[in-house]
């Protein structure tokens, strides 16, 4: 897909957006307006450059997903264990707690799009042009199989790291340690020996 | 409960799944269901109240679904897919799970959630028997996986998102048993 430089005031208000955690999501009560504001323009002058509320987000999803993918592509390429590889993209999911929110809200890997069809499919197509990411761990795959091993493999690490950012588990650590064995190895690894 | 009271939570569970989160519309589920706005909150009083019950409600179903199959089943993948055809079967109850149950993070823990817990681990209890593990302490939080993935794969096929075949189910269901190691490259 090609890439066409985003304008300075699109950065921003993509930006904001991102920074709130999204617009009136979940967690969020945040207007279109007020991030409009925040850039310093009207809300006609924001939907001038976005069509819609849907297109907003799902532009700012897509920015997210483009820069996550230079990131995490970078740690492949080093030769990242999927273990290791696991645990670098959960340490950064915490250390950006606004995207990781607004992930956890929108993205089609937390399914939270069930009434935004075009969105999802932006995002379905977005995985299946960019599978080569996890390939070297995976190997080819049916596009839907890529899709279920790349959703899911993010979502977990996603919901991972918002759990611990809202305060959910207070032994970091311990749920830690069980995040990575969970999305890395699966449930048997907790069962009892000759259950 | 009258008949019209679970008529108002049903239609509750398919709006507030339509909807985003806490942004659902009580005229648009009276209007639904033939009566007025004024009913509902006679019959629920406020919001809260209202997606409270339908949490309830929605948990309940779910909860009926794991403990009948639990025993029932030869392995997890097996369990897996009767709970997933019941779970289908509901349509509506995976949106409003996704939207409002508490096994999917927030910005912040919620204020009742030591109740949600207190609910979750009264259905463990039940459950643990036919899937023992090493660390009991670890329950909550395997349900709150397996529920989450459950959840997401389950609004995969709702929507046709992903073609409902065995391949299909049988690759979800490892990825929550097995994890990612077994799909990894020999």
């Amino acid at each position: 897909m090609s890439r066409k430089a985003i304008p300075d005031l699109e950065k921003r208000l993509l930006a904001e957006t991102i920074s709130r955690g999204g617009v009136s999501a979940a967690n969020v009560d945040c207007s279109a307006k007020d991030i409009a504001e925040a850039c310093g323009v009207s809300e006609a002058t924001l939907f001038q450059h976005f069509k819609n509320k849907e297109t907003l987000i799902s532009r700012a999803i897509y920015l997210i997903c483009e820069e996550h993918y230079q990131i995490f592509s970078a740690w492949v390429k080093e030769g990242d264990t999927l273990e290791v590889f696991s645990s670098r993209v959960l340490n950064h999911f915490l250390s950006q707690p606004a995207s990781t929110l607004f992930l956890v809200n929108y993205s089609a890997a937390s399914s939270r799009l069930v009434s935004n069809p075009e969105t999802f499919r932006r995002y379905y197509d977005f995985i299946l042009a960019h599978r080569d990411l996890l390939e070297p761990y995976f190997g080819e795959r049916t596009p839907e199989e890529a899709f279920l091993l790349w959703s899911s493999f993010f979502r977990r690490l996603l919901m991972d790291a918002q759990f611990v950012l809202s305060g959910l588990y207070s032994d970091v650590a311990n749920y830690r340690e069980m995040s990575q064995k969970v999305t890395i190895s699966g449930i048997k690894a907790f069962r009892k020996e000759g259950e | 409960m009258e008949e019209i009271d679970l008529k108002i939570l049903e239609m509750t569970i398919e709006v507030a799944g339509e909807s985003e989160p806490n942004r659902f519309s009580t005229r648009e589920i009276a209007a639904r269901l033939g009566i007025s706005e004024f009913m509902v909150f006679n019959h629920f009083h406020d919001k809260d109240n209202l997606i409270n019950l339908c949490d309830e409600k929605a948990a309940s179903d779910y909860y009926d679904s794991v403990l009948k199959w639990a025993p029932l089943c030869s392995d997890f993948h097996d369990f897996f897919s009767h709970v997933m055809d019941e779970h289908i079967a509901l349509r509506t109850h995976d949106a409003f799970a996704i939207n409002y149950c508490r096994v999917f993070p927030r910005y912040e823990k919620a204020s009742d959630f030591a109740i949600f817990k207190a609910n979750v681990e009264l259905t463990i209890r039940s459950v643990i028997r036919y899937f023992p593990l090493a660390h009991p302490e670890d329950a909550f939080a395997l349900w709150c996986f397996f529920t989450r993935e459950f959840a997401c794969d389950a609004q995969l096929f709702i929507d046709r998102r992903l073609p409902d075949t065995p391949k299909i189910r049988y690759l979800m269901a490892d990825l929550i048993y097995e994890g990612f190691g077994e799909q990894l490259k020999k």
